[in-house]
């Protein structure tokens, strides 16, 4: 059989030729192509690592923790339910105003104004309380004595505090008393710390701290039962001391009769 | 016989003295001499490529790798009527019968009676035991010569 099997090859072959230098070449294609086969393999397994420790840390650690909710919201009042209305009156007044958190809790607002090349000018705070027996507007620095207060054309009475002695810290604070009762207190602190009268200028003036806290639709921003005296603050002046981040007023407002 | 890629020369020799049998056996099994000079190219360029990590028996790896090529190919019988020119008819007979035969027996035959293989040798290439090369050498013996025989 193996005669017959010879038999069946032709009896001219085709030449060999540069078959030797050729199967070189071809071996060097082979080694350069399983180089790059690894590489492959190695870049697609790092990617899959990778791939695997984001989708790990993506879905099986738990989200970052949320700040937590203003604490000084009481069960009822819903202030954050309350669509935000102040900020639009900011903005009508040419101011460039964002949320600067803690932005809002029960009877109190917070925002921050910037500069049109987007650097901060300081802070707006704005905070209700109320007063249905009176206000005795207060001096600062003399408890017991009220100050006479300015009447804006609404019926409003205001009074403007103004502190700028110190370059590090200047804040312009307006408490506006309207007839029913309700208290608005604007308070504009400008950038702390800067060294410089200039820069640290309050973001509001006080004669427009004062249009803005006699304007009826900051105080209809606030919820029905927004600011109303809590167990915590009697005795004491509102904005005086806060259990939450509410604002710490430079001239504490105390209703009478609170 | 041990072989690796520092050996330049011994390499460039075994393929010179390897690749005009190699191209034989592959044309025994696809009847077609340009695919087989492809293919015994390309065996022997792995062969070679492999040799840096060393090859134990580059003989068994070189049929191994061109066996498994030919493991699923059915014979070409039209390729062998059709490149039948010059040669003689009982020649392209006996091709023709050749092909007609299942691919592992066709390799069987192939490397125990063109190649010299022993029957051990050809199961560790082909991968199959060595009562399974006998059994496939006597039926594929035993077909050949009926399709010789009635041709």
């Amino acid at each position: 059989m193996t005669e017959v099997l010879v038999e069946a090859l032709p009896e001219r072959e085709p030449p060999v030729g540069d078959a030797v230098e050729d199967i070189f070449r071809r071996a060097e294609v082979v080694r350069r192509r399983r180089v790059r086969a690894l590489l492959a393999a190695a870049a697609l397994a790092v990617a899959g690592i990778v791939a695997v420790g984001y989708a790990c840390t993506t879905l099986l650690l738990p989200a970052a923790p949320q700040r937590a909710a203003p604490r000084h919201v009481p069960a009822g009042t819903g202030s954050t339910s309350v669509p935000d209305t102040i900020r639009p009156v900011l903005a009508a007044s040419g101011l460039r105003v964002v949320a600067r958190e803690p932005a809002r809790g029960d009877g109190w607002r917070r925002y921050r104004v910037l500069a049109p090349n987007g650097r901060s000018r300081g802070v707006i705070e704005i905070s209700a309380y109320r007063a249905p027996n009176g206000l005795c507007f207060p001096v600062r620095g003399h408890p017991g004595v009220c100050a006479r207060p300015d009447l804006a054309a609404s019926g409003v009475a205001y009074v403007r505090y103004t502190a700028d002695r110190d370059v590090n810290w200047q804040v312009n604070q307006v408490v506006a008393r309207f007839p029913d009762g309700r208290v608005i207190v604007v308070q504009a602190t400008g950038e702390r710390g800067t060294g410089s009268a200039a820069t640290g200028r309050p973001p509001l003036s006080a004669l427009v701290a004062a249009r803005i806290a006699t304007d009826p639709r900051i105080a209809a921003g606030f919820g029905e039962r927004e600011g109303e005296p809590e167990g915590e603050r009697e005795g004491e002046g509102a904005g005086d001391r806060c259990a939450a981040d509410c604002p710490v007023l430079m001239v504490p407002v105390k209703p009478a009769g609170g | 016989m041990h072989m690796r890629s520092d050996d330049d020369e011994g390499l460039r020799r075994f393929v010179a003295d390897r690749f005009p049998r190699l191209r034989r056996s592959a044309f025994l099994m696809c009847g077609d001499w340009t695919v087989a000079d492809e293919q015994a190219r390309a065996t022997l360029a792995r062969l070679v490529a492999d040799s840096r990590r060393g090859v134990e028996d580059p003989d068994a790896y070189a049929w191994w790798d061109l066996m498994r090529a030919f493991a699923h190919r059915p014979g070409r019988r039209e390729r062998v009527f059709a490149d039948a020119n010059g040669e003689t008819p009982e020649r392209v007979l006996l091709l023709d019968a050749l092909h007609r035969l299942a691919p592992l027996c066709r390799a069987v035959l192939v490397m125990r009676h063109v190649d010299g293989f022993e029957p051990d040798e050809v199961a560790d290439v082909l991968g199959i035991a060595a009562e399974r090369v006998a059994a496939y050498e006597a039926a594929g013996v035993r077909a050949l010569r009926e399709l010789v025989t009635t041709s």
